[in-house]
């Protein structure tokens, strides 16, 4: 099925059922900026099992990174840096800002998988979520981020370590790029953010 | 603005100017194709240009059979791609998928400025379109690694892909672009990997030349932008090491007027 076709049947049966999901009836509203990385339609599955895009992180400001369970170097060093930003925000912040991590490893990390890892590293919080897709979502997603990625022949990857920064509409608005940096710019962006 | 609907068109036409005639004439020349769309490449194996570790200095990557296009994707297949997919459209497309010098050269959403253009391979594209194209087709972009086997033609063309690839290398960029096809095939009977535009890859940033990847503790090789050739398995090898460094330095929004693609598709067994 075409994307056209495919929009017409959506409209389709929305019409039929008569309720419009209230997410796509927000976009509608308010379009998604063309410089967000919302726009992307590529489908993900939550740890929760949940099938999402992009676009329902819609409406808090982000943090995003991308790593793989099975990874015992540089992914802890991720996790920590994630958490030291965590730990930087003011109490407001703290309830606003969103965690979403997105795996590497489409075969590896089911979403089964990525729960015991959220629950095991206790990242189990409403404001983290983990992803996992297909290669293509993977794909597209690294290059939407500018992170640059090679499966390794043992398994594994090679990878480009950023954290992005996005504001409540999927802009990108910061990168933190390295591991163990001291995220001092990235945590003060996040709580200025909010006064806004 | 004045808008000219398009089903008015051709109760217009007689009085518009000839250029948009002209213009019309582009847009409604039929998608046909008398040209072999894809041939299979055999699967074997080749040697890298870029070994990801010192000590697989002697290693050959397997390549499966896969089908590729014979040609790169013309101006004129990728119109017919934009007009059934409006979100693609110079107009339409997210700034996030592709920088502002999209599709710069054609005259409109639409159209291109003249009819040598269809036969053009199509350029200012970004990896995000082409990827978009490819699977519109039911089809990916080539693999690095299958690219580079196309082209390596199990060493059949060896000197004369390499005296081509210098002899472009040597012609100036603001020279307009050729219409596919001109050239000799190469063994596999696929036109062009070389000599009109640079191409697209499935996994153009998976270099390992970034000093953004991790470095695995045993050489600061990522850090150091040249080091690549070091690695080269053959550092006389250098318009191979042209290409690489090429890929390891675009992002996947780049829309420039040298790099086009064409499509492959796995072959299921």
């Amino acid at each position: 099925m075409r994307f056209n076709d495919f929009a017409r049947f959506s409209v389709l049966v929305v019409s039929l059922i008569g309720s419009a999901p209230l997410r796509a009836l927000a976009d509608e509203i308010q379009p998604i900026p063309k410089n967000s990385i919302y726009l992307s339609k590529a489908p993900w599955t939550t740890h929760e099992g949940k099938t999402v895009t992009l676009s329902s992180l819609r409406g808090s400001p982000t943090v995003v990174s991308m790593l793989y369970t099975s990874c015992k170097a540089t992914c802890p060093l991720t996790l920590l840096d994630l958490q030291a930003i965590e730990k930087g925000l003011t109490a407001e912040a703290k309830s606003k800002v969103q965690f979403a991590i997105f795996s590497f490893d489409s075969s590896t990390d089911t979403p089964a998988h990525l729960k015991e890892f959220a629950n095991s590293h206790n990242l189990s919080g409403a404001h983290w979520t983990f992803h996992s897709g297909k290669v293509a979502s993977v794909r597209e997603l690294a290059a939407l981020l500018g992170i640059r990625f090679k499966l390794l022949d043992g398994g594994g990857f090679d990878h480009s370590n950023i954290i992005t920064v996005l504001d409540t509409e999927g802009v990108i608005i910061h990168k933190q790029v390295g591991l163990k940096q001291v995220p001092t710019e990235t945590i003060a962006l996040l709580n200025q953010t909010l006064l806004h | 603005m004045f808008i000219v609907h398009i089903n008015l068109l051709p109760f217009l036409l007689p009085y518009l100017s000839p250029t948009v005639a002209a213009a019309q004439a582009i847009e409604t020349v039929a998608p046909q194709k008398n040209h072999p769309t894809a041939v299979v490449i055999k699967g074997g194996t080749y040697r890298p240009f870029y070994r990801p570790r010192l000590s697989e200095s002697d290693k050959r990557i397997v390549v499966k059979s896969f089908e590729l296009d014979a040609h790169p994707v013309t101006n004129q297949d990728y119109l017919e791609f934009v007009k059934k997919n409006t979100q693609f459209t110079r107009s339409q497309i997210g700034r996030v998928f592709a920088e502002d010098t999209y599709l710069k050269h054609w005259q409109t959403d639409h159209t291109l400025k003249n009819e040598k253009e269809l036969k053009q391979p199509v350029t200012h594209v970004s990896w995000f379109a082409a990827t978009a194209y490819c699977q519109w087709l039911g089809k990916d972009l080539p693999t690095t690694d299958q690219w580079e086997y196309a082209l390596d033609d199990v060493g059949r063309s060896a000197k004369a892909t390499k005296a081509a690839i210098l002899k472009w290398y040597s012609v100036p960029n603001n020279q307009e672009l050729g219409q596919i096809g001109q050239h000799k095939a190469n063994g596999y009977g696929v036109h062009d990997l070389v000599g009109l535009v640079w191409e697209w890859t499935q996994d153009f940033n998976n270099s390992a030349t970034s000093a953004e990847l991790r470095s695995d503790g045993t050489k600061d090789e990522n850090l150091f932008c040249a080091s690549g050739s070091l690695n080269a398995v053959d550092s006389s090898d250098y318009v191979k090491f042209m290409r690489f460094s090429f890929r390891g330095s675009l992002q996947a929004a780049f829309t420039t007027a040298n790099l086009g693609f064409r499509c492959a598709k796995e072959l299921t067994p």
